[in-house]
């Protein structure tokens, strides 16, 4: 029987079970309060109104176009620091930069526009609102909204970033207080005389991946290098940070490989992403969760067999670990119906009127309880087949199933038929509730 | 005398610490960063009492303040560099004078620790700190249903990481 975990307080005793001790700890009233007192005035929060006029003074008075990016970057940053993440920004925070971006010359929604002056909204619709318009210009990696999203759009993502702009980003961060306010141990920085150059951070990366970690010269040569340098708040420590990624993994989600490594020598890592084992089991946990309509298909299953499954077989060729079903996926030789081969539609009317011989059933009455799920492989030994699975889904088939409990329905039944003739050459009928739909 | 935003940070402090930091030691597993966080989260929502504007609960708002100080502290460059995977049974070697806990709440505490972050999160907040879906909604900024969806996809994580199997039938 399955346990319900998530009845009543299950969760919430197993945690408090298990970190007994925080009970005994003492308040952090005052260390909390301490802080707050030595810290004195807490930073005042900047309109990005006020920061605009003066920047648009500025403008006005110096007429130095060029820098006017630069300043509304700045401008952003300052007002980020004060406020945090662009979606907890003030209305009237968010408006401002909405007209900086027409002023700009942004073209905006129009109908979003109106609605959002139109005076019908209330305070919180108008704050959702108006970030929904600035993400659709600036779309977030993250619901972190920040000033990164906003810069990506003229230079790319962070990762793709040189140093000289992550720099000269974290620099302005850090004189507005931004860690100040909202955290952060480290900020970005340009290495200098003491540190390495950045060509020999880069050698001494793919050092550690060729000597350490056991990965060829030539295969990190196909991989993109994301590199920040970095300065910790803490203790000044200055660390560089390299992170591989594949070419086409424009995402940046999946780190092939790492090396991060301190200029004092104290600290030296590196190693490799995630398995790929763990990265195709998620990226077909994806398709089936996800992409499941397009997924099942003839066609999904055919690209699924020439893309993921050759490196779920690579992952199990390695002994990786790999989920039960993409390993059961992957060993199925699903394929694009051949040129010859009958038509999908004329494979599953032909099957139906086989199924409905089989069970002595109607077309209707075979459609009334029962699913159908179609696939088309090649197998070296039988050839070219389509394969149709007829089977009783617990959410459709309720009644069904009833039947199939008390012995008159079979769960499933399973027909196999040469691709090219129609001739059905096998039919069997499974009562293993533990197949899947495409009857394996 | 206390003022009254210090009034009412004495009292969240009081309400919420202890739950505050055990949530954020599943989220970091690690107790002494754990503490960390629960403080800057409070000094986070000192300092910005002002701006709370009390659209959603003083308990969603702190949520919210405790899991954005939560990622910022994974995103530390450092925080990487150290081996996070502690387990359980180790906070309680080092703690000993502590009952032990069942094999199955630390199982349970365990595979959560293990979930992807945004699961853990929908998790935490739901079952920890027993948050509905629309305020939880509002402290991730997502919709509801993608606050469902999370959970659902949660549950179903740990359900088989807990009794095993396969995922679901396709």
């Amino acid at each position: 029987m399955k346990h319900n975990y998530f009845e009543e307080n299950h969760i919430r005793d197993a945690i408090e079970d298990c970190l007994p001790e925080v009970s005994d700890m003492p308040s952090l009233c005052y260390s909390v309060m301490r802080e707050i007192k030595g810290e004195g005035k807490v930073k005042k929060k900047i309109s990005l109104g006020l920061v605009l006029a003066i920047v648009l003074i500025l403008i006005t008075v110096s007429a130095l176009a060029a820098i006017t990016m630069n300043a509304h970057y700045e401008s952003l940053i300052e007002v980020e620091s004060g406020n945090g993440v662009i979606s907890g920004w003030s209305v009237e925070d968010k408006l401002a930069l909405i007209d900086l971006m027409l002023d700009t010359g942004i073209e905006l929604d129009e109908d979003q526009l109106t609605q959002l002056r139109s005076g019908a909204l209330t305070k919180r619709e108008q704050g959702k609102l108006a970030t929904k318009i600035i993400a659709s210009y600036y779309p977030p990696r993250t619901n972190d909204f920040t000033t990164v999203d906003i810069l990506a759009k003229e230079y790319g993502r962070y990762d793709t970033w040189p140093l000289e702009l992550k720099a000269w980003h974290s620099s302005l961060r850090e004189k507005y207080g931004y860690s100040e306010l909202y955290g952060g141990s480290s900020m970005a920085v340009l290495p200098g005389d003491g540190d390495l150059s950045e060509e020999e951070a880069i050698q001494h990366g793919h050092n550690c991946l060729t000597e350490i970690v056991g990965l060829e010269y030539s295969y990190i040569d196909t991989l993109y290098l994301s590199i920040s340098f970095e300065e910790s708040s803490i203790d000044g420590s200055r660390s560089w940070l390299l992170n591989y990624y594949e070419k086409d993994d424009i995402e940046f989600q999946d780190v092939i490989a790492y090396v991060y490594f301190s200029n004092d020598g104290k600290h030296n890592q590196c190693g490799l992403g995630k398995e790929i084992g763990e990265r195709v089991s998620e990226e077909f946990e994806d398709l089936l969760t996800n992409h499941r309509d397009t997924f099942l298909t003839v066609e999904g299953l055919a690209a699924f067999a020439q893309d993921l499954a050759p490196r779920i077989n690579e992952a199990l060729d390695n002994d990786e670990n790999v989920k039960n079903w993409p390993k059961r996926f992957a060993k199925i030789p699903y394929a694009y119906p051949a040129i010859g081969s009958i038509p999908q539609d004329e494979a599953i009317q032909m099957a139906t009127e086989a199924a409905c011989q089989y069970l002595g059933f109607t077309k209707q009455q075979l459609l009334e309880n029962y699913q159908m799920s179609l696939s088309y492989r090649v197998y070296a030994e039988t050839g070219d087949e389509y394969r149709l699975c007829f089977y009783i889904s617990e959410k459709e088939n309720s009644e069904a199933l009833s039947r199939f409990r008390e012995g008159e329905f079979p769960f499933c039944v399973i027909i196999r038929m040469n691709a090219f003739t129609g001739e059905v050459f096998d039919m069997q009928e499974s009562n293993n509730r533990s197949i899947n739909q495409l009857g394996e | 005398m206390a003022s009254n935003h210090e009034e009412q940070l004495i009292n969240m402090i009081t309400m919420y610490e202890k739950d505050l930091i055990r949530m954020c030691f599943i989220y970091l597993r690690d107790m002494s960063l754990a503490q960390d966080a629960a403080q800057e989260t409070f000094i986070k929502a000192y300092k910005s009492m002002d701006a709370f504007r009390g659209d959603s609960s003083e308990k969603t708002w702190l949520m919210r303040i405790a899991i954005n100080v939560c990622k910022d502290m994974r995103k530390n460059v450092w925080y990487r560099f150290v081996d996070h995977r502690i387990s359980l049974e180790d906070v309680h070697e080092a703690s000993p004078a502590y009952a032990q806990p069942s094999i199955e709440n630390i199982a349970l505490s365990t595979e959560i620790m293990k979930l992807p972050r945004k699961y853990m999160e929908v998790i935490l907040l739901h079952c920890f700190q027993n948050m509905k879906v629309k305020e939880i909604a509002e402290v991730l900024e997502i919709s509801s249903p993608a606050v469902s969806l999370r959970l659902n996809k949660a549950r179903k994580k740990l359900q088989l990481a807990l009794e095993g199997g396969v995922e679901d039938e396709a």
